[in-house]
């Protein structure tokens, strides 16, 4: 059966300061129909970017090269009409800050029936009734009297609720969820996964659930992949990634996230995260690995099956028992 | 606190950072347009400084035969309406034409740069008090104060200058407390307060330097304006006063010329009038543009 | 400059009864920012104030700092009074001494056409007068004390990523030798593996010089790090305070297990609503506006 999603040697150029930089090296996923799939990584991973390149969102002067399939078409060529159901209903797209992508100077209620009354055809008050369906299910109670109100109005949790409402109102193929519950509080944030997840399974859809946090990804995605400099370094179920982790980058961010049930001194990555025109050759995780070996710096490691997932490290093999032993065991 | 004897952090920030070269960056933001303009403010600059040095020709020299004849040798824009020699004229009429803005800038902006600054860091009442004033003032329109002034006073360069200084004044404060106001707002000022540095300390090697591009970029607006409205004001009548040499006022005695079928005057006097403001707007406005600098 | 009388043995920071309330404009009643908020640090302690937004916890940071002034209630730092504002520049300057302040954003924290030397320096040479090679090798010390080489040193924000930036802002917090460390958010902002960096960092600092931290912070894993005791705040009130392993390994008050429960584990789920409203205290923040 053919996946969804299929995205096959995604290579991304942006400019930078007037230069054309790589910003991501062939990036193969694979999503299939409901399932979701986590994409982990820091600054410079280019997490941010393969969503966009995935919604067609890149900013001008970007150079796309690879391919890009959904349900078989073509994504990267689509235009007109073809982009803009793709864009309804074949992929919804929620982003970090939802104030930056709502009219702070329509109401909410204008917001989530202007793609229902133009792209459906549907009466002002079957499109409201529908959207106060809508928010019901993502658990805004007062949906009508929330209709009425402006974006400035709700905090930041409600706001990416009704994000949510509008991302399913199109009723997408596909969830691509860009960092959505960064900007929130902890609290705030369990909620809002919750109605996602749970309102994600109920309909079906597939999900490409980008974030930093390994354990978010984790509590929501059945494999996650976990991105550096560009590429990706490693993939698995997202419950392996902190049992067993493939790749020494895995093994680090693991190691690197404070426990919340001990205290015990954090094993810190030495350097810093890059991007994938700052690293040099080889192995882009090369310069800040404890595992580094000559071979790394001169071999670019390809993404290779092994252990039931996927890994992009040469001495894979050589270091199974010290990603395995060290990989903490946290509960 | 104990000071310890030897450094202590082990995980040191290492990181092949790459460097940008500062004045690189604000090279190529400047744009060829803007190097554009400041070639040809730099090239007004200095013609207006050093042309009559250079150049010989008496620009106040009459000689009615040559009344509205074209270039011949030695005259290379020919003659106004009295025999002058035009090129001589424009150039001596630099000199006048920018000093009188000169002079409003430079008062407009220390002064509104100073109560910009006060306003924004003292707050409260003041803030609001200045603010609302020069909006008030914002309203009257400079050229017309000046009109006011000559009139009451004496026609002449030095009126009509400190009239226009005083209207240009909260055009400048608005704009840099504005700025200032923004940056005062980051937390690295809050974290110097806390340090207990005085607020004059923090307002002025601080504050100041980071917002000091606008305060350049508003400056040359103003000598835009400033050159317009002060040759208006001599093209009235009401500024320098003729037979001295003035690009407000050739374009005003061009104006005869015209009517015989001479246009030279009026032109290139207005023509450089046109050049100079718009180089000069440019600039600032591509000065300000780089001082968009990110993170 | 003005004596540093205070007893040995005072406590780091002492805050009693704490409020600070605002105005709203169009409402008859002020917001309660703060509510009766009460603490104690030892010195050398680490103290973290736990919360979410609205919980009040930044505003008392500023309030500690000198940002803020309190509606009523007492704040005393190394057993000296400073609940109203500072009345001469001598004052200010002095209080500058005692305690420090590293923001969340490492973008704007710093003046970004300064070099991390001169930024440091800068305040070298306002609360000790230094000048010249003596300047120069404290000023080294305090790079050498937040792992920054002389190449970063010489360095402006710009060319510095968002860690080293903090670590810039630290040792400036440090110059000035202050007897408490006030840490709002200050690795919230920074990636995972830099964070482990800072907070490993922050921990030595710590043993090294004996400074106290009170850190704010909405982060209960990295709290854990950095600090002995907590409190945990939730619209302006304490809800529960002890030490932090016994307040993070058992906690009491209703907030705190809701706080606990929802951070992102090895193996944990998103709260749904129902079992949050199981809990006493629902969550009803989410039905109200900001």
């Amino acid at each position: 059966m053919t996946a969804l999603l299929q995205v096959d040697g995604l290579r991304v150029h942006l400019p930078v300061e007037g230069r054309l930089r790589r910003v991501l090296h062939e990036v193969s996923i694979e999503v299939a129909a409901g399932e979701a799939l986590g994409i982990v990584g820091e600054s410079g991973s280019g997490k941010s970017m393969t969503a966009r390149a995935i919604g067609r969102l890149l900013p001008a002067g970007a150079r796309v090269e690879g391919d890009i399939r959904f349900g078989g078409a073509d994504v990267l060529r689509l235009s007109g009409d073809a982009l803009r159901r793709y864009r309804s209903g074949g992929v919804a797209m929620i982003f970090q800050d939802p104030r930056a992508h709502i009219n702070p100077v329509r109401t909410v209620g204008d917001f989530l029936t202007e793609g229902l009354r133009t792209h459906q055809r549907l009466s002002r008050k079957a499109a409201t009734r529908i959207a106060v369906g809508l928010l019901a299910d993502v658990g805004i109670d007062d949906g009508a009297h929330r209709m009425t109100q402006f974006p400035h109005e709700l905090s930041g949790g409600l706001l990416q609720r009704v994000m949510i409402a509008a991302a399913l109102a199109a009723e997408p193929l596909m969830l691509l969820a860009d960092e959505p519950t960064t900007a929130l509080d902890v609290t705030t944030q369990s909620e809002v996964m919750a109605i996602l997840d749970r309102l994600r399974r109920e309909r079906g859809m597939a999900m490409v659930f980008i974030t930093h946090d390994l354990e978010l990804a984790g509590a929501v995605c059945d494999r996650t992949a976990v991105m550096y400099a560009g590429s990706i370094v490693e993939q698995n179920a997202s419950a392996r990634l902190h049992s067993d982790p493939l790749h020494p980058y895995t093994q680090g961010l693991v190691q690197a996230r404070p426990d919340i049930a001990s205290t015990t001194r954090l094993v810190a990555i030495p350097g810093q995260p890059m991007s994938a025109y700052e690293v040099g050759n080889g192995c882009p995780f090369a310069a800040r690995c404890r595992y580094r070996a000559d071979v790394c710096t001169t071999q670019v490691p390809p993404l290779r099956p092994w252990h039931g997932g996927w890994t992009r490290c040469l001495r894979a093999e050589e270091i199974a028992d010290q990603l395995a032993a060290q990989g903490a065991n946290r509960g | 606190m104990s000071v310890p004897a030897a450094p202590v952090a082990d995980a040191v920030a290492t990181a092949p950072v790459t460097a940008r070269r500062r004045s690189g960056r604000w090279v190529s933001r400047l744009g060829i347009g803007g190097w554009v303009a400041l070639a040809v403010v730099t090239v007004v600059l200095l013609v207006a400084a050093l042309g009559p040095l250079v150049l010989s020709t008496d620009p106040d020299e009459v000689n009615l035969s040559y009344g509205y004849v074209g270039p011949i040798p030695g005259h290379p824009l020919g003659f106004d309406g009295e025999g002058r020699d035009l090129l001589a004229r424009l150039i001596h009429g630099a000199r006048t034409a920018l000093i009188g803005p000169a002079i409003v800038v430079a008062v407009s902006t220390v002064l509104g740069t100073a109560i910009a600054l006060a306003a924004a860091w003292v707050g409260g009442v003041f803030d609001t008090v200045v603010a609302r004033v020069t909006d008030a003032m914002f309203a009257f329109p400079g050229l017309l104060l000046a009109l006011l002034a000559v009139s009451l006073f004496s026609p002449g360069v030095t009126v009509a200058a400190v009239a226009l200084s005083i209207s240009y004044t909260p055009y400048t404060a608005r704009i840099v407390r504005s700025a200032a106001l923004k940056e005062r707002s980051l937390p690295y000022v809050a974290a110097l307060g806390v340090q207990g540095f005085t607020g004059g300390r923090i307002v002025l090697r601080h504050i100041l330097p980071n917002i000091l591009i606008t305060v350049v970029a508003v400056a040359t607006l103003s000598f835009g304006y400033a050159l317009i409205d002060l040759a208006a004001l001599s093209f009235t009548g009401l500024g320098v006063q003729p037979p001295q040499s003035d690009w407000g006022v050739m374009v005003a005695e061009g104006v005869n010329g015209i009517i015989a079928g001479y246009p030279q005057e009026s032109l290139f006097a207005g023509g450089l009038i046109v050049i100079t403001v718009g180089a000069v707007n440019f600039l600032g406005d591509r000065i300000e543009a780089t001082s968009e600098v990110p993170g | 400059m003005a004596e540093r009388t205070a007893p040995q043995n005072a406590s780091a920071v002492v805050v009693t009864t704490l409020r600070k309330e605002f105005r709203r404009r169009g409402a008859a009643a002020p917001l309660i920012a703060v509510d009766d908020v009460s603490f104690d640090v030892p010195p050398g302690g680490s103290l973290a104030i736990v919360g979410e937004s609205g919980s009040g916890k930044t505003t008392i940071a500023k309030m500690i700092v000198g940002l803020e002034t309190p509606t009523s209630g007492t704040i005393a730092v190394g057993g000296r009074d400073r609940s109203r504002p500072a009345r001469s520049r001598a004052e200010r300057k002095a209080r500058g001494r005692e305690i420090q302040i590293v923001f969340q954003d490492p973008y704007t924290s710093l003046d970004r056409r300064q070099t991390a030397e001169d930024c440091v320096a800068e305040v070298l040479r306002f609360h000790f007068g230094m000048q010249g090679a003596q300047l120069a090798q404290r000023v080294d010390h305090f790079g050498g004390l937040v792992g920054l080489d002389g190449r970063m040193l010489r360095s402006r924000p710009r060319a510095l990523s968002g860690g080293q930036r903090q670590r810039v802002a630290i040792a400036r917090a440090l110059a000035a030798e202050p007897s408490v460390l006030i840490l709002d958010e200050s690795v919230a902002a920074l990636d995972v593996s830099i964070q482990a960096q800072v907070l490993n960092l922050l921990a030595d600092i710590r043993s090294a010089t004996g400074v106290s931290y009170v850190f704010i912070s909405h982060d209960l894993a990295a709290v854990r790090q950095v600090t002995d005791s907590v409190i945990v705040m939730h619209r302006g009130r304490v809800v529960e305070t002890g030490p932090v392993d016994r307040v993070l390994d058992d906690p009491q008050a209703d907030y705190t297990k809701l706080l606990r429960a929802s951070v992102p584990r090895p193996g944990w789920r998103p709260l749904a609503r129902a079992e949050r409203m199981a809990r006493a205290e629902p969550h009803r923040a989410e039905q109200e506006s900001p």
